[in-house]
């Protein structure tokens, strides 16, 4: 491990290297090129006045949002000797169990099969879905670790047999202490039964305030106690840092342009997601338009190709016919690296409430699925990645609800089975929009998406009188097919600060 | 097996024998004792002075390490330098199992000068993992100060003012003209220390994303 001090070191240069090419240096030069102009600014004490101006003028804070932004994105530094696929991911056969080879034979078995001319849409399948998805994780092992035949404490009763480490309840109460009993919520404190002076009103100043300042950092604080529905479009955008500039707008037009002219084998794969996904969903059937316009410009969009710099996964990589393993021929395809998989569409459909202007829409969608979505459909070991959200789901079930555990166990309904599906989509689709929106605040806010496993754990908790009693997997799933009445944040408290351990 | 050295170190070179896995007298088959000895010597009996010890850790759980140190002739001792060292917080599960590690000097309880041999002795007491080990083993002599920078001859080799006969008026003036050219220069070295990281780019189609022009076998 690095000690402290060449760790700070090396974010900071790392961080410095980053926000140096950026179009915030150029402003900030700029901004303090036209401060020489002011009468206050004087010769001889020229570096702290500038300083100092740029703190009064709001541009020291946008720096600041900018350099908390890259904290949050990009993992702490490495040991020097670690070589780069050790950064994005230190588990060796983790590495090894990535998807590409496997997803891009499945491209190329399409590709011979149909026809250029015109995209008959039933000759596409899917890529994959979740369920598939979960028969990948199921068979993660590690080859040092003895999964020997008789049972015993190394075998773990639930499906992932990865043995990473997850957060118990106690633990748990500690990083989401946010959510307490003795703190207020939205989602619980502005019920119409509790008049809004307790707790509401105040909120939703302290959220103006927020705003005033535009301090990245402050909104993420406050977002853990849920967001006002009218403030929070701009407090996203303000803990993901958009702004909307000009140069943002410009770049998605060129974007859209891209989809005008071009036309991508990956789009087909994207109408028939929103067809059958989005399109046939009560609350977001409105808003197919704007699922298009964001995913086709979102698969064309190769300033994505950067997160992969801290995912474990790799974008799937062609060549030109006939000069295979040349590099110059080589193309990432699609051109963001990212294949969307049954379900991606969902991804996007809660923000088109939030949104309106497309290039907006587009550039949050974006910054929300570099941060946190791309961890649900890839292999790593990271605390937030989807295999360790199956297995403290699996834990905490296993912990808490042992007797649901093992009845459902012993009648061939695995637990995971079916809340996979769930956690993968960020439970979009499943949930009561408003309370999906509260959800994900909490994810913003904690900038982690363990919640979801707590979550789905906890409605398993709700639900557990009825589960007790069904004897087949298909009644278990009749059981937990309907989550849209739930409301999020007391199945949370109740799970994590009010049950008897 | 080499890892990155800061600027001006190179490893020291070592020869380390294999993890050998404590074994109970009477040598009974294979019980697994969880812990193992890799010893590391120098070449030809010399001594070096350590700074810094790299390693990749490969599920060990604890590290203690111990030197003998060249010192007044008689039965060398060997004396302990890291005792218990973590290296994987939770020994049951993956955190740390495979990250590389630095051992410095100050994290040592003794002196490290004039070493002559190293013990490095792993532990690991959880029963789950079949193999632990350390790889890609490197000690590091401490940093000596960097040598001073050769300045570029050119700047030390003064041309002496030489009056060329001056022509018609059509040629511009050479000394404008090298002070317009320091100052290009100057703006090129400014340009080439700051590279921009945004991207002005947008992704080129050109007709390279076309499926009948890409294949993969």
């Amino acid at each position: 491990m690095l000690d402290p001090d060449s760790g700070l070191s090396l974010t900071i240069a790392r961080i410095v290297r980053r926000l140096q090419g950026s179009s915030l240096h150029s402003q900030l030069e700029r901004q303090a090129r036209v401060s020489l102009h002011k009468p206050e600014i004087k010769l001889e004490s020229l570096k702290e006045d500038i300083k100092d101006f740029l703190k009064t003028s709001g541009w020291e804070k946008k720096l600041q949002n900018a350099v908390y932004s890259e904290l949050n994105v990009f993992p702490s530094p490495c040991h020097p000797a670690a070589p780069p696929e050790h950064m994005k991911e230190p588990l060796a056969y983790m590495r090894k169990a990535q998807r590409p080879a496997s997803e891009q034979k499945e491209l190329l078995n399409k590709w011979n099969e149909m026809g250029t001319d015109e995209p008959d849409l039933s000759l596409f399948r899917p890529v994959y879905a979740p369920k598939d998805f979960l028969e990948v994780l199921m068979n993660l092992r590690n080859p040092n670790y003895e999964n020997g035949e008789q049972p015993s404490f190394r075998n773990h009763l639930g499906l992932i047999q990865v043995p990473l480490k997850v957060k118990d309840i106690p633990e748990l109460k500690e990083d989401f202490s946010e959510l307490g009993l003795n703190t207020g919520q939205l989602g619980i404190d502005d019920s119409a039964q509790v008049p809004p002076e307790f707790f509401e009103n105040e909120h939703v100043r302290v959220g103006q305030k927020v705003l005033a300042e535009q301090d990245s950092a402050a909104a993420q604080q406050y977002v853990r106690q849920g967001c006002p529905t009218a403030l929070r479009a701009d407090l996203w955008a303000l803990i993901l840092n958009i702004s909307n500039q000009p140069e943002d707008i410009l770049y998605y037009e060129q974007l859209k342009s891209n989809v005008i002219q071009y036309d991508l084998l990956v789009d087909s794969l994207i109408y028939k997601d929103v067809k059958l996904t989005a399109s046939n969903d009560d609350y977001y059937f409105v808003f197919e338009d704007y699922l298009y316009q964001v995913l086709l410009c979102f698969s064309r969009d190769t300033s994505v190709l950067e997160h992969f710099t801290y995912s474990s996964a790799t974008p799937p990589k062609s060549y030109i016919r006939g000069k295979l393993g040349i590099e110059e021929y080589a193309v990432f395809y699609p051109p963001n690296g990212v294949i969307p998989f049954h379900g991606f569409s969902m991804y996007v459909a809660p923000l088109c409430f939030l949104y309106h202007e497309p290039s907006k829409l587009y550039q949050i969608f974006r910054e929300m699925y570099v941060r946190f979505f791309f961890r649900l459909h890839s292999i790593s070991s990271h605390p937030s990645g989807i295999v360790s959200l199956c297995l403290l789901f699996e834990t905490l079930l296993q912990t808490h609800l042992p007797q649901l555990f093992y009845h459902l166990r012993e009648i061939g309904a695995q637990p995971l089975r079916i809340s996979f599906k769930w956690m993968v989509r960020a439970f979009s689709g499943y949930l009561a929009t408003d309370q999906l929106l509260l959800l994900w605040d909490r994810i913003l806010g904690y900038n982690s998406l363990e919640i979801l496993a707590v979550l789905a754990a906890a409605v398993f908790a709700f639900r557990a009188v009825n589960l007790m009693e069904v004897t087949s997997l298909a009644a278990a799933e009749a059981v937990l097919a309907d989550l849209s009445t739930l409301k999020v944040m007391p199945l949370l408290q109740i799970f994590l600060f009010a049950t008897v351990t | 097996m080499s890892g990155a050295a800061g600027p001006g170190r190179a490893p020291l070179p070592c020869a380390a024998r294999a993890a050998a896995a404590l074994q109970l007298p009477g040598g009974a088959e294979a019980a697994r004792p969880g812990v193992a000895v890799i010893d590391l010597r120098f070449p030809r009996g010399g001594a070096a002075d350590v700074h810094e010890i790299v390693f990749k850790n490969f599920y060990t759980a604890f590290l203690s390490v111990r030197v003998q140190r060249a010192g007044p002739p008689g039965p060398r001792r060997w004396v302990t330098c890291l005792r218990d060292h973590r290296l994987m917080p939770s020994p049951h599960t993956e955190e740390g199992s495979q990250d590389y590690f630095s051992l410095r000097r100050h994290q040592m309880l003794c002196d490290m000068e004039q070493v002559t041999a190293l013990r490095f002795i792993l532990r690991q007491p959880s029963p789950a993992w079949l193999h632990f080990s350390i790889e890609e083993l490197q000690v590091f002599p401490p940093a000596q100060k960097s040598p001073q920078k050769d300045f570029p001859s050119w700047l030390s080799q003064l041309t002496p003012p030489e009056q060329p006969a001056s022509p018609h008026g059509e040629l511009p003036d050479p000394e404008k003209v090298s002070t317009e050219v320091q100052q290009m220069w100057v703006l090129t070295e400014v340009i080439r220390a700051r590279q921009a990281a945004a991207r002005i780019g947008r992704f080129d189609v050109d007709g390279c994303y076309d499926v009948n022009l890409l294949s993969y076998t």
